[in-house]
């Protein structure tokens, strides 16, 4: 069953009782929330995920909680809670949907060790995956949206899980999230695309999460073989220019990029040496998304003309 | 430097399964088939030292502002451990890395000794203070008057409170490459004393304590 | 110390520390003689300028100490005095 076939009433009733659990991907996450714009977001968002059996077991149980004393009425407040631990302060209450994505991004990754997780946007052609690390306010984000309203699929904007026994890249397809100029620029690109309330004066400035499209949240079991590495730089003015770069580096900088590599030691460094093995490593500067498309276009022309 | 000097790589190769001679014979091989080939790849001399560039590793230490951690979206959510932004996630050592003995004593024949009670034992991790500082004159409400390392590597204190409280006040001055701990050495004092001593332990035992080497 | 070779370059992570590093084939050289043997600088100079058909050896001494320094700073290699 997906969350749209629900209703509001029941996802509501599901959520305020602890017992709506969705599924992204390979994890499970019991959402818990008294919160109402959390309902409406979500039904918006994740129109076409999966509900799970509210008895089944979920990876992460999160709570959206109010504040509490005066809090709960007064500059209202939201609070996280994992685990009966709050590991964050209390935000303002229209602050709880990002909240609520930042929370998910969170729980994985610090727990799902039994993947090589990398802070990298991922897409997927013809079963291959083009990793495009990068720190936050690079721009990945916004190329990543740009490029799954192209044809190209999304795994992730945010997370590359890479499987520990074959490196294949698990699709987590949740939404897209977008802040400041990239929302209207994002809306402009892809005037079909659903972006959810825009959330305004967070410490990133104002954010908004574009949905993910029904058939990549349809193929969320479908991994993709890793093929290409691209880091990418917006430049403004900048012609789109793609350049081979050091598969040594390539693999450095992954590592900067990954949130569990020292974690995992030596397998950590088996696998991403791997990963690197099997992708052609580029480095990316642009500044128009159609320029940028057309790039990725033809790495996926070529790859599927040699294979 | 002292050219008399001999070095030798940090990492020690621990062969522990069976069939050590086996492995460690193979090992050798290894080595010298991947320096054969890397001095038949560099076409001589000249090469080598024209090629010679800065050396580019993962970083040791952090260097967030702020010692913030936090992944992409966690700017806004003010940890309450702390609240920020970096590109590096957040961790530190376990107090077994800590408590790591080198057992660089020797007897009077000159083999090493691992007796615990005649020697004076030295961490075999570079730690980022005197090890031999008496508990009780960080952790100023702890009645232990032994060394911070006796807390680390002695089985007698592995449940005490105070071996987690050293540990995050040592992942404060020194954290795992590539990673990034939250807090300061005085921040970590602070909440020590303060009333969220509980909060704060829960959180520096269950998510900071994620390095063992 | 494991290596990794992508065509003319090396990654090596060490496990000790869990640092990883992109060795240049100097630095290379210097790890991979030293995983073989304890050597001081002497040694290690003339091996390296042996195997490699070096001739300039003061800049060979320049860099090598430049580049011991900078491993040793880092925790790769340690002294034994």
């Amino acid at each position: 069953m997906i969350l749209s076939a629900l209703g509001e009433q029941e996802l509501l009733k599901r959520l305020t009782q602890g017992a709506l659990v969705i599924r992204s991907g390979p994890f499970k996450f019991r959402i818990s929330s008294t919160i109402e714009n959390i309902a409406q977001d979500l039904d918006v968002l994740y129109a076409d995920y999966p509900v799970c059996n509210p008895s089944e077991f979920a990876d992460f149980n999160l709570a959206l909680e109010q504040g509490v004393g005066v809090r709960r009425w007064w500059r209202r407040q939201v609070r996280f809670q994992f685990d009966g631990l709050y590991p964050f302060e209390p935000l303002p209450i229209s602050h709880a949907y990002p909240q609520l994505e930042w929370a998910m991004n969170w729980c994985i990754s610090t727990q799902a060790h039994f993947y090589l997780m990398l802070h990298s946007a991922v897409i997927e052609r013809e079963g291959f995956a083009a990793i495009m690390p990068a720190p936050p306010g690079s721009g990945k984000s916004t190329l990543c949206a740009a490029l799954v309203n192209r044809g190209w699929r999304l795994l992730s904007d945010e997370l590359a899980l890479i499987s520990l026994p074959d490196q294949l890249i698990f699709p987590l397809a949740r939404p897209v999230g977008l802040k400041n100029d990239s929302i209207d620029i994002i809306k402009a690109y892809a005037p079909n695309a659903l972006l959810n309330r825009v959330t305004h004066d967070t410490t990133k400035g104002s954010v908004s999460h574009m949905k993910a499209s029904p058939d990549h949240v349809n193929r969320m079991n479908e991994p993709a073989a890793p093929r290409w590495i691209v880091f990418p730089k917006y430049v403004k003015n900048s012609p789109a220019e793609l350049t081979a770069y050091s598969k040594a580096h390539s693999m450095l900088e992954l590592g900067r990029n990954a949130f569990n590599y020292s974690l995992l030691g030596r397998d950590g460094f088996e696998i991403l040496s791997k990963v690197v093995a099997k992708s052609d490593c580029y480095q990316l500067v642009y500044s128009e998304f159609d320029e940028a498309v057309s790039i990725f276009d033809s790495l996926a022309l070529k790859a599927a003309s040699k294979d | 430097m002292n050219s008399g000097t001999n070095h030798t790589p940090s990492s020690t190769d621990t062969n522990q399964d069976g069939g050590q001679s086996d492995s460690r014979d193979s090992e050798t091989i290894d080595r010298f088939s991947r320096r054969r080939l890397l001095v038949s790849s560099v076409s001589g001399g000249v090469a080598l030292l024209a090629a010679a560039s800065p050396i580019k590793a993962l970083a040791q230490t952090s260097s967030c502002n702020n010692n913030q951690c936090t992944i992409s979206g966690m700017k806004s959510a003010n940890h309450s451990f702390k609240p920020g932004e970096c590109d590096m996630p957040c961790g530190g050592y376990s107090p077994g890395y800590w408590g790591q003995v080198a057992h660089t004593q020797v007897d009077a024949q000159g083999g090493k000794k691992k007796d615990e009670t005649e020697f004076e034992k030295t961490p075999r991790r570079s730690w980022p203070t005197d090890h031999r500082q008496a508990v009780n004159t960080v952790l100023m409400k702890s009645a232990l008057n032994i060394s911070l390392f006796e807390l680390m590597w002695n089985h007698k204190y592995a449940s005490s409170d105070e071996r987690h409280w050293i540990c995050a006040w040592l992942n404060a001055q020194k954290s795992p490459p590539g990673f990034n701990f939250p807090y300061s050495k005085e921040e970590v004092i602070r909440f020590y004393m303060g009333d969220r001593y509980h909060e704060a332990l829960s959180f520096f035992k269950n998510y900071m304590e994620t390095h063992n080497s | 110390m494991c290596w990794k070779r992508f065509d003319d370059e090396w990654v090596v992570f060490d496990e000790g520390s869990g640092g990883t590093l992109v060795a240049d084939p100097l630095t290379a050289a210097i790890l991979m003689t030293l995983e073989l043997n304890k050597l001081d600088q002497t040694d290690l100079a003339a091996l390296v300028a042996e195997d490699f058909q070096i001739t300039d050896h003061e800049q060979l001494q320049t860099l090598l100490q430049e580049r011991i320094e900078s491993l040793m700073g880092m925790g790769w290699i340690e002294s034994e005095s």
